[in-house]
C-alpha cells in the first residue's frame, strides 16, 4: 500500500508544481527554468528552520513560504531587468548555482550529506495524511487554475506570450503580469518541494535539479492549451510512464538513469511533435 | 609568484576547455538561434568512444578517428533534431530539446559505463616543466590548439565571406538561399564542427584527468553562460567572458582568506554570481554600447 | 469656444542608433479632430507614434496627453491615460478568440473587477457589447474562433472594434489600409469616421493611401526626412509642389 500512496503523492505534488510551470512556460511564454530552485529552496528552508532554528512546523512553514516568495520576487526582478533569453539562461544557471551553494555552505545546509530526520507535523504523520493534504491542495488548484483561465489575468498571460507590445498598449503592464506569475510559480513549486521533503524526510543537494526540471517541463509542454483537464492528464501520463520500468528487473543502481533516459527521450519526442502546433486552426499568412 | 602562475595556467586549461564549448555554442547559435547545450553530453560520449577503442587498440590514431566519426554522427543527429525548431522559430523549445537530449545521452553513458571514473592514460601524466610552472601535455595541447582554433574561427566569422554567410543565415534564410548558398548544408556543417570541437575537448579532459558521465555538464553550462554575458553575437565578448568565468572563481577559491573556507564546490556558485552581476550591469553583452529598444 | 488640446508635441527629437529619426517636431491635436500624417517611407512616422505611445525613448522634447507630460511614463501608463493605438502588423492577439480580444478591451476601459464573469449582470452586459461590436463588422459568426483564422481585412475591422471598446480620448491608427481590399477600405473609413463622430475620439492616422486619407481628415501633416514639412487642410497640402515631387517624383 505504501508504494501506491507514494505514487499518488508524487502525482499530486507534480501537479502542484506543474501548475506554476503551466502558467509561466505554456501560457505566458516565460521560460522560467528556476522552478527546481524554488522546489529545493523551500524544502531546505523548512528543514533548516525546523532543525537548526528549532521553530515549530507552523512558523517554519510560514517562514519558508515568505522566503520562497522573496526568492520569487528576486527572480521576477531579473525578468523585468534583462532580456528574455538572458532570463532563461540565468534561471537555468541558477539550478547549478544553487546546487553548488547547497554543497558549499555545509554549516547551514549539511553540504553533500544534506539534512536528514525532517519532522512531519502532527496532521501529516503517516503517508495517507500526506495523500489527503496534497490531494486537497491539488483539487483547490484545479479550481483556481480554471478560474484563472476565465479571468482577465489568464487572458493577459496569453496576450503576454504573443505580444508584450500589444499588451502594454492596452494599459496592461507586462512586467506586472510577469512578476505575479513568476512569484506564483515560485510559491507553488516551493510548496510542492516542502511536501516532498516531508514525505521523504531527507534532503540533499540533488533534490530538485535538472531531473525535476525535465519532469515538470514535460508536463507543462504536453499541456500547452489553457485547459486544466489536459494538465491533469499530462501529469498522470508523465508521472506514471516511468513506473512501467518497475516491471522490468533492472539493476537498482541503473534505475535512476533509466528513469531519466525515459523522461528525456519522451520530452524530446513530445516537443518535436508539438513544435509549431501550439495554436489550432490558424490561417497561414 | 610560482603559485600564482600555476593557478593561472591551470585556470587557462579549464578556461580554454570552456572556451571551445562557448565557441561551438556561438557558432551553432549563429546559424540556428538555438543554444545546443547537449554539446556537453556529446563531448562526454565522444570521449568515452575514444576510451573504448584506446582500451582495445592502444592507438591514439585509431581512437581519434573513431571518436571523430562519432562526433560527426552527433553533428548530423543534432542538425536533424533541432532543424524543426529553427524552421518553426521555436528556439527556446529547441533549447529544452537540446537539454533533454543531453540528459538522455548522459543517462545512457551512466547505464553503459556506470558512474565510476575511468582513466584513459594509466600512471602519471606526462608533464612539461617551464620552470616557474608545470602543465600536463594534454593541458598544453588543449590551450595551444584551443587558442589557435578560436583565433581562426574568429577571423573567419568576422572577416571572411563565409563568416558573413554564417551571420546572415539566421537573419533571413530565404534570402541567403536566393544568393546560391545551401543554408541547410551550412547549418549541418556548423553542427558537425561544433560537435568535433567539443569532442576534442572531451577527449582532452579524458586524457588530462578522468572520464565520468557528467563531466561535460558544468563546462557546457559555463560556456552557455559565457555566451550570454559576452554577447551572443560578439565572439570577442564570448572569449573574454569565458576566461572571466574560469579565472575569477579559481583565484577566489585559492586566494580567499582561510576563515572563508572556499573550496572547489563553491566554483559554480561564483560562476552564477559573476554571471548575475555581468548581466545586470551589461544586459546586452560585455562590449555592447547602450542601445535603444525600438 | 476654446477647444481642448488632447495631444501636444513640443520640439520632439528621437534618435535610434546613430540616426536622428524625428527632428524638432512640434504639433497640436485638438478634441474631436481627425489628423492625418503622410510622408515617404522611412521618414519617421511610425517612430513618431512609438515615441508618443512610449515604445521608443525620446531624446529631447515632450509629449503631452491632455496637458499632462508623459515622457517618463511607461506604455501601459500612457494607455491608462486614454491613449490607444493600432499597429502596422495588426494589433490583435491571434491566439485569443475574437470574443477574448474584445473582452480585454472592455475590461480595461470599464475597469471591470477580476471576478466580473461570476456576476450574471456584468456577463450579460459584456456579451451584449461584444455581440454588438462583432455584428457591426459582420464577424459575429467567428465570435468563438481564434483571431488567427481571420483574413487581413477582417483583422483590421476587429482591431477597429477593439479600439472602439477600449475607450480613451486619443487614438493613433497606423496604416489601417495596408493589405486591405478596396471594398473593405470603405468600411474601415466608415468605422474611423464613426469613432470620431459617434464616440468623440480624437484620431491621428498614418496612411499612404492619399485618397482614403483626404476623405477622412480635417488636417494633414507631412513628414519629410524626420521633420515636419508642412501642415494644412487636404486642399492646401495637395497643392504643395514639393509634396508632389516627394510622392510622385
Amino acid at each position: 500500500m505504501g508504494y501506491y500512496f507514494s505514487v499518488l503523492i508524487k502525482i499530486f505534488i507534480s501537479f502542484i508544481q506543474a501548475v506554476g510551470a503551466h502558467l509561466t512556460m505554456s501560457q505566458a511564454g516565460i521560460f522560467f527554468l528556476a522552478i527546481p530552485v524554488s522546489y529545493s529552496f523551500m524544502g531546505y528552508s523548512l528543514a533548516i528552520l525546523q532543525k537548526k532554528f528549532l521553530l515549530g512546523f507552523g512558523l517554519a512553514f510560514c517562514g519558508s513560504l515568505a522566503l520562497t516568495f522573496a526568492l520569487g520576487l528576486l527572480l521576477s526582478y531579473l525578468y523585468v531587468r534583462v532580456s528574455h533569453e538572458s532570463f532563461t539562461v540565468l534561471t537555468a544557471a541558477s539550478i547549478v548555482g544553487f546546487e553548488a551553494f547547497l554543497k558549499s555552505f555545509s554549516d547551514l545546509t549539511g553540504g553533500v550529506l544534506g539534512i536528514s530526520g525532517i519532522m512531519r507535523p502532527g496532521f501529516m504523520k503517516a503517508l495517507p495524511d500526506i495523500v489527503l493534504v496534497s490531494g486537497c491542495l491539488m483539487l483547490t488548484l484545479v479550481l483556481i487554475e480554471n478560474l484563472i483561465f476565465k479571468a482577465p489575468f489568464g487572458r493577459a498571460l496569453r496576450g503576454l506570450k504573443e505580444s508584450e507590445t500589444l499588451l502594454e498598449s492596452m494599459s496592461i503592464s507586462a512586467n506586472k503580469i510577469g512578476t505575479v506569475v513568476i512569484c506564483l510559480a515560485s510559491l507553488l513549486s516551493g510548496i510542492a518541494g516542502s511536501l516532498e521533503a516531508l514525505r521523504i524526510q531527507f534532503l540533499d543537494p540533488t533534490f530538485g535539479g535538472f531531473p525535476n526540471l525535465i519532469l515538470i517541463a514535460s508536463i507543462a509542454i504536453l499541456s500547452m492549451k489553457p485547459s486544466v483537464r489536459t494538465l491533469v492528464l499530462s501529469t498522470l501520463f508523465v508521472v506514471l510512464l516511468p513506473e512501467v520500468l518497475r516491471f522490468f528487473s533492472f539493476n537498482p543502481s541503473q534505475m535512476g538513469h533509466m528513469r531519466m533516459l525515459v523522461y528525456s527521450i519522451m520530452l524530446v519526442i513530445l516537443i518535436r511533435n508539438l513544435s509549431g502546433k501550439f495554436t489550432s486552426a490558424q490561417r497561414i499568412v | 609568484m610560482d603559485f600564482f602562475l600555476q593557478i593561472l595556467v591551470n585556470s587557462l586549461v579549464t578556461g580554454t576547455q570552456v572556451l571551445l564549448f562557448a565557441v561551438s555554442l556561438y557558432l551553432i547559435r549563429s546559424v540556428s538561434k538555438i543554444e545546443h547545450v547537449a554539446l556537453g553530453a556529446i563531448a562526454t560520449f565522444v570521449a568515452y568512444m575514444f576510451y573504448v577503442v584506446f582500451m582495445f587498440s592502444g592507438s591514439f590514431v585509431a581512437s581519434g578517428i573513431f571518436a571523430l566519426g562519432w562526433a560527426l554522427i552527433f553533428g548530423y543527429i543534432s542538425f536533424h533534431l533541432l532543424e524543426k525548431f529553427y524552421k518553426n522559430n521555436d528556439t527556446l523549445l529547441g533549447l529544452l530539446a537540446s537539454l533533454s537530449f543531453g540528459i538522455a545521452l548522459e543517462s545512457l553513458i551512466g547505464i553503459i559505463f556506470e558512474t565510476d571514473a575511468k582513466s584513459i592514460l594509466d600512471g602519471v601524466l606526462p608533464v612539461v616543466d617551464f620552470g616557474l610552472f608545470r602543465i600536463t601535455t594534454p593541458g598544453l595541447i588543449t590551450v595551444s590548439m584551443g587558442l589557435v582554433l578560436t583565433m581562426i574561427i574568429a577571423f573567419v566569422v568576422l572577416r571572411t565571406p563565409y563568416g558573413r554567410v554564417l551571420r546572415s543565415i539566421t537573419e533571413n534564410n530565404a534570402l541567403v538561399s536566393s544568393l546560391g548558398v545551401n543554408a541547410g548544408f551550412v547549418r549541418m556543417a556548423i553542427y558537425c564542427m561544433g560537435c568535433v570541437l567539443t569532442g576534442f575537448v572531451g577527449v582532452m579532459i579524458g586524457l588530462n584527468s578522468a572520464l565520468t558521465p557528467f563531466m561535460g555538464f558544468n563546462l557546457v553550462i559555463t560556456g552557455f553562460i559565457a555566451l550570454f554575458i559576452g554577447g551572443v553575437t560578439d565572439i570577442r565578448g564570448v572569449v573574454v567572458a569565458t576566461y572571466l568565468l574560469s579565472l575569477v572563481p579559481e583565484f577566489l577559491i585559492n586566494y580567499s582568506p582561510r576563515y572563508l573556507d572556499f573550496s572547489a564546490s563553491h566554483k559554480m556558485f561564483f560562476v552564477f554570481v559573476i554571471a548575475l552581476v555581468c548581466v545586470l550591469a551589461k544586459p546586452n553583452g560585455l562590449f555592447s554600447k547602450r542601445i535603444r529598444k525600438s | 469656444m476654446k477647444r481642448k488640446k488632447v495631444l501636444g508635441i513640443e520640439n520632439l527629437h528621437v534618435q535610434l542608433g546613430q540616426r536622428m529619426i524625428n527632428e524638432d517636431i512640434s504639433l497640436e491635436v485638438y478634441e474631436g479632430e481627425i489628423v492625418g500624417i503622410i510622408g515617404p517611407n522611412g521618414c519617421g512616422k511610425t517612430t513618431f507614434f512609438n515615441a508618443i505611445s512610449g515604445f521608443v525613448p525620446i531624446d529631447t522634447g515632450s509629449v503631452l496627453i491632455n496637458d499632462q507630460e508623459v515622457n517618463n511614463l511607461s506604455p501601459n501608463r500612457r494607455a491608462a491615460l486614454g491613449l490607444n493605438r493600432s499597429f502596422q502588423n495588426v494589433g490583435v492577439f491571434k491566439e485569443l478568440t475574437l470574443e477574448e480580444n474584445l473582452m480585454m478591451a472592455i475590461e480595461n476601459s470599464e475597469k471591470l473587477p477580476w471576478n466580473w464573469m461570476l456576476k450574471s449582470t456584468t456577463r450579460s452586459y459584456v456579451n451584449e457589447k461584444i455581440d454588438e461590436a462583432l455584428e457591426d463588422v459582420g464577424l459575429r459568426g467567428h465570435k468563438k474562433s481564434l483571431a488567427g483564422v481571420l483574413s487581413g481585412g477582417q483583422l483590421r475591422l476587429l482591431e477597429m472594434q477593439k479600439l472602439k471598446l477600449a475607450g480613451g480620448d486619443l487614438l493613433l491608427i497606423d496604416e489601417p489600409t495596408a493589405g486591405v481590399s478596396p471594398v473593405l477600405r470603405n468600411e474601415l473609413a466608415a468605422q474611423i469616421k464613426g469613432l470620431s463622430k459617434d464616440h468623440g475620439r480624437t484620431i491621428v492616422i498614418i496612411e499612404h493611401d492619399l485618397k482614403f486619407l483626404f476623405s477622412l481628415v480635417d488636417r494633414i501633416i507631412v513628414f519629410v526626412d524626420g521633420k515636419k514639412y508642412i501642415e494644412g487642410t487636404p486642399k492646401e497640402v495637395q497643392a504643395d509642389k514639393r509634396l508632389q515631387e516627394v510622392y510622385f517624383g
